[in-house]
């Protein structure tokens, strides 16, 4: 025996070097624009939306070694963000129970810049129907995957986005 | 037609990341790993302290101060409620607020009692948190639960936020109150002794957060059950008066308050008093949640409550006499790691007094504490997310029925056995029993031939027919007997009160309680054979 291997018959034979694995840096390099732009548009807030991206990295950064074999790392990504965003909202709130934590930070659509339709129009929503109508409108996920993300139905989903979409392309009418 | 993907890409280039994410990535994990040695190592630190804190009490016990509770409750101790998650994975940093459940004392699986389904929007069924019970409480006759509820987070619509009640035979639920601007919640329930008022905490635009001194403030009411006749408390000098507490008299309320960013617990006669201020030593661990113990000789507090929720912790428990003195450190809490959402719960007494219930913090756990040696007995049972509460039972009632439970590791010799929770180590009208095999002993005790059974198990008289009274009973985890090889305590209940075969007469008998485990591979049979006393209820 000479310790080499053999393909078994019919199977592809890989001739090539084993793929380098995946870099943290580099799926940082390549994600971080996209999520943060995604997350600013549900918080409405860039220093939160810095917040939540650095939340979710280090998140996957921690588990790098079984992330980076995920088939999609991305969808992963923004699952986690999402995650971090409803519970930083979540926590919030509730943190302020017994009155020794953090008030529900106001919500930051309220003082953003107006000069953007899209800003305004998710200035009148709900962070649920922010973040469906961006995960659905912007990152390009079914309503179905979506709903996972936010741990919602995918009937919910569909009804958050659809409100959210008939304001923005109210506020789209107006503009014009 | 517009294309939504061409409008949010726009929007997005004026949402470009700022420069240096990825260095701030990197000081941030080091930061969190040096955080997690640290942590570890004040963890070691304040065990070791606990530990050398026990030796030294030990030690020396004349020295420490111990509150004796009145031997005379009014009531005895009905079931736990706490605020639960349908999810049993913390992992992800997922749980429930919406959803009440009530336990056994001693633990086992817990059952619902209230799920408010999220009523704004019925398609959110997981970790929705919609809207979340923010306290409950019992009232003294056991019969009622009181909560409130609150929708946390910006946008919300606080549609259903106010304070409710359940009456639990019939679910009928009572909303009493609405908490519209400037309210933003109402919170710290509180039931009166006599059942004739409900004290509560408003919040008024930020409430009482820090840093918000100037802006937002909060206030106590108080309403009779029915939601009529509310009646802002009056506190005098203090301001900002959240926690309430009413002793057991009804004549005072203890409650904390801020002033300016420090905290101080109060208690103040309803005469019209000024409120008088208690551990006000101790503003840098801010003192809150005060409550009254049921013999009025106690009131039992928390410190140190992380202002971060991702924290969750350290957290200490104390008692002191209402006058503040005889102040004892009565047990340390610490850590649950980040992804928490609530800090430590409680205090709440137990109706008989004789312990004290807390809650660790979302996803941590149910624990009892004495009153007298701080120790500390873990329900076990589902884990909490939020409030909790602690059903009392009038003595005398017809629901005062002295239920027996008892809990034990079948794997471990040195067991003990818990009645409702408490270590059974005094006066028992039971004996010890062994099982076959000789290796387990146990007592067990029967006030009131009142058993309870498991899933699974059948129960037999010495000298009658088997009894079959293998009810489908909600406790026990028998189901979990073969899962793991860590057993948690097994929880029996039996309800022999009315099983046919039950003798009538007073006298001394045996149960022969084979617990079978159906899911063991080989199918185990574990056989006990428990002497029971029968007991005449009183009045019979």
């Amino acid at each position: 025996m000479d310790g080499s291997l053999r393909a078994l018959p019919g199977a592809e034979v890989e001739t090539d070097v084993a793929e380098e694995p995946r870099r943290f840096e580099d799926f940082f390099g390549s994600e971080h624009a996209r999520l943060f732009g995604a997350i600013s548009l549900v918080t409405g807030d860039r220093h939160e939306a810095e917040e939540i991206m650095q939340d979710a990295f280090l998140r996957l950064w921690e588990r790098w070694d079984r992330v980076r074999e995920l088939d999609d790392p991305s969808s992963y990504l923004f699952r986690t963000a999402m995650n971090v965003f409803r519970n930083r909202y979540r926590r919030a709130a509730l943190g302020v129970r017994k009155t020794l934590s953090l008030a529900p930070s106001e919500d930051a659509f309220a003082t953003v810049e107006d000069r953007d339709v899209v800003v305004r129009a998710l200035r009148g929503l709900t962070p649920d129907q922010r973040a469906a109508v961006v995960l659905t409108g912007y990152v390009g996920l079914t309503s179905e995957e979506a709903g996972k993300m936010l741990g919602m139905r995918a009937n919910t989903v569909r009804t958050l986005a659809t409100r959210a979409r008939a304001a923005i392309r109210e506020k789209a009418g107006e503009r014009t | 037609m517009i294309d939504d993907r061409d409008l949010f890409e726009r929007s997005v280039q004026r949402f470009a990341p700022a420069d240096g994410s990825f260095e701030r990535l990197v000081t941030r994990r080091d930061r969190k790993q040096r955080n997690k040695r640290i942590s570890a190592g004040v963890v070691a630190l304040l065990l070791a302290l606990v530990v050398i804190g026990a030796a030294l009490r030990a030690i020396d016990v004349s020295r420490s101060t111990p509150v004796a509770p009145s031997p005379a409750p009014t009531a005895s101790n009905g079931d736990i409620s706490f605020v639960g998650s349908n999810l049993v994975d913390f992992s992800d940093d997922l749980s429930d607020f919406g959803i009440l459940f009530v336990v056994n004392p001693a633990g086992g699986k817990p059952r619902k009692l209230l799920d408010t389904e999220c009523p704004s929007d019925p398609d959110l069924t997981r970790s929705c948190g919609h809207v979340v019970i923010g306290s409950v409480d019992w009232s003294p006759d056991g019969t009622r639960i009181a909560y409130t509820l609150f929708e946390p987070g910006p946008g919300r619509s606080g549609e259903d936020d106010g304070v409710y009640v359940m009456e639990i035979e019939t679910e009928r639920i009572r909303r009493l109150t609405s908490c519209m601007d400037p309210c933003v919640r109402q919170d710290d329930i509180d039931w009166s002794p006599d059942g004739s008022r409900i004290a509560f905490a408003q919040w008024d635009r930020e409430g009482c957060t820090p840093g918000t001194y100037d802006i937002g403030s909060c206030s106590i009411y108080t309403m009779k059950p029915d939601g009529s006749d509310l009646v802002q408390l009056p506190t005098g000098s203090v301001v900002d008066p959240v926690d309430p507490s009413w002793s057991p008299d009804g004549s005072s309320i203890a409650f904390s308050a801020r002033v300016g960013e420090d905290w101080f617990v109060y208690t103040m006669a309803l005469d019209g008093s000024e409120p008088l201020r208690l551990a006000a030593d101790l503003p840098s661990i801010p003192p809150t949640q005060p409550a009254w113990s049921p013999d009025g000789a106690t009131i039992a507090f928390l410190t140190g409550q992380d202002p971060d929720p991702n924290n969750g912790g350290p957290f200490a428990l104390w008692s002191m006499r209402p006058d503040g003195s005889e102040r004892r450190r009565l047990y340390d809490g610490c850590c649950l790691s980040g992804g928490r959402a609530l800090g430590a719960q409680g205090p709440v007494w137990s109706p008989d007094g004789n312990q004290i219930l807390i809650m660790q913090g979302t996803g941590g756990a149910l624990q009892l504490i004495d009153p007298v040696s701080g120790e500390a007995f873990e329900i076990p049972t589902r884990k909490p997310t939020g409030a909790v509460a602690w059903q009392p039972v009038p003595l005398g009632s017809s629901s005062d029925r002295g239920a027996l439970t008892f809990s034990f590791d079948p794997y471990d010799v040195n067991q003990m056995v818990y009645l409702n929770g408490v270590p059974v180590t005094g006066e028992m009208h039971g004996g010890q029993a062994t099982d076959q095999n000789g290796l387990h002993s146990f007592y067990i005790f029967a006030p009131d031939r009142r058993i309870r059974v498991p899933t699974g198990a059948s129960v037999s008289i010495e000298g009658a027919d088997v009894l079959d009274v293998n009810a489908d009973v909600a406790h026990g985890w028998i189901d979990t007997c073969c899962e793991t090889s860590t057993l948690p305590r097994h929880l029996f209940e039996f309800d022999l009160a009315n099983a046919p075969s039950m003798p009538s007469d007073p006298g001394n008998y045996y149960v022969d309680i084979r617990w079978t485990c159906a899911t063991c591979d080989p199918e185990t049979v574990i056989p006990f054979l428990f002497p029971v006393q029968v007991v005449a209820p009183e009045g019979r």
